[in-house]
């Protein structure tokens, strides 16, 4: 290579900000130069990487705005006279302002206290062996997160369907207050082809609003209230919270 | 607030540029406007209800993105423009279920000539957009606004003045260290690859 390029003269290269000469100088080495090919090609899909996240992230915001619209759209009464409809905007004012001063919108966290449940012990039956999963669920039943978690960690391979283990682990995570632990375990479940994605999808959503992610919360609940099955009302109502 | 009979297509075009807000209100004035026509028309074609709810916000994402990226250039109305794109994307999702009756005929009538060329257009399965958006937002500190607006096509001047920086220079530097953050995920995610590897 006849020059050294810096990670921004690749990107002016690519922005069209260069001076003439400097483009021809730089054009001409990249047509002997081939590890400087490849740095352009790596900076054109980091490019479009970035574009398809715009494209995600406009569709995701029109797929917001277009769903509440129809939404509020459809609670719409009949035409009223107008001072029937004067009466009901004051009416609608008063009622607004009392709610905003009587219940100030709540944080993404405590959304998430209020509608955090544990999810459901699925594996222990009344009269289950006193072996090392029967330990772990009975310290997870009881609220002993973090307990649960060493547990969880400890249970033998095969113990427990690999995606339900990932959801109990994300869940105690989430309540121990081991974020990463608990995005990377419910991501896996969300994820997964089987009957525990979308509760995987509800907790990892919990998990990203706990940290106030909220960005990436809202595709997931999303997806749940669409979905017409599991945690579709917490979801819509969440949805309806959220800034 | 909008006055819905006298807003003009330049005022919808600013606000939806402008963001936040007054975008939202923008899009629910075209929603209001445009989406009867849309349903008509995927009724009209063998489409339902939900076809057309989907048909419809496809468009309205294709339009937001031209909008910022100085593609619409307001030689037809908006709303034509979004009519014209919605029908593009009806052929281009009846073509991929072979349903192509018609296409050729409608497609000749249809005298716009919309850019759904770009590659990243085309939707991402749910569990892939869910990776892109998480691996955005983990690059740090203010990275997935500033890499949206940078590709969404703001200029640094505006940029710095969206996302609180005191110059164009120091958005520029925000932006490419993001850049290196989003290098850097690039060698060390596999799936961010295998992503990569379907958007082409």
């Amino acid at each position: 290579m006849k020059n050294q390029y810096t990670f921004e003269d690749i990107e002016a290269y690519l922005a069209e900000e260069q001076t003439e000469e400097e483009r021809r100088s730089f054009e001409a080495d990249l047509e002997e130069d081939v590890r400087l090919q490849e740095a352009v090609k790596k900076h054109r899909l980091a490019h479009q990487l970035t574009s398809a996240y715009v494209a995600e992230r406009t569709r995701g915001q029109v797929a917001e705005v277009f769903n509440a619209h129809r939404r509020q759209k459809s609670g719409r009464v009949i035409p009223m006279g107008r001072w029937a409809a004067a009466a009901a905007a004051v009416l609608v004012l008063l009622v607004a302002g009392y709610w905003m001063i009587s219940s100030p919108q709540q944080s993404a966290p405590a959304l998430v206290t209020s509608y955090f449940e544990p999810y459901p012990d699925r594996v222990t039956t009344m009269g289950s062996e006193a072996d090392a999963l029967t330990e772990a669920m009975a310290a997870y039943n009881a609220g002993r997160y973090e307990e649960a978690l060493t547990l969880f960690g400890a249970l033998p391979q095969g113990s427990l369907q690999m995606e339900l283990l990932n959801l109990y682990t994300g869940t105690a995570a989430l309540q121990a207050g081991q974020m990463d632990l608990a995005e990377q375990a419910l991501a896996q479940t969300a994820r997964s082809a089987t009957a525990y994605a979308p509760a995987g999808q509800w907790y990892l959503a919990l998990t990203y609003l706990q940290q106030e992610k909220t960005a990436l919360a809202k595709p997931l609940l999303e997806e749940l209230r669409q979905g017409g099955a599991y945690k579709q009302k917490s979801a819509a109502e969440l949805l309806d919270q959220l800034p | 607030m909008f006055r819905k009979n006298i807003i003009t297509d330049e005022a919808l075009v600013k606000s939806i540029s402008a963001g936040g807000r007054s975008e939202a209100r923008a899009l629910e004035y075209l929603i209001d406007k445009e989406y009867p026509k849309v349903l008509h028309f995927v009724l009209q074609h063998g489409g339902n209800d939900a076809d057309a709810d989907d048909v419809f916000q496809e468009a309205l994402t294709a339009l937001v993105l031209n909008i910022r990226r100085s593609q619409y250039k307001g030689e037809s109305a908006l709303g034509t423009y979004l009519f014209a794109i919605a029908k593009g994307v009806w052929f281009k999702r009846i073509r991929k279920v072979g349903r192509d009756r018609d296409r050729d005929q409608e497609v000749g009538r249809s005298s716009e000539t919309v850019d759904l060329s770009t590659p990243e257009t085309p939707m991402i399965a749910a569990d892939k957009r869910q990776t892109l958006l998480e691996v955005f937002e983990n690059l740090g500190e203010k990275c997935p606004d500033v890499l949206f607006l940078w590709a969404s096509g703001y200029n640094m001047e505006e940029i710095a003045l969206r996302a609180g920086y005191s110059s164009a220079q120091a958005a520029m530097n925000r932006k490419n260290k993001c850049l290196k953050a989003l290098h850097a995920q690039m060698d060390d995610n596999p799936i961010l690859v295998d992503l990569l590897k379907n958007l082409r």
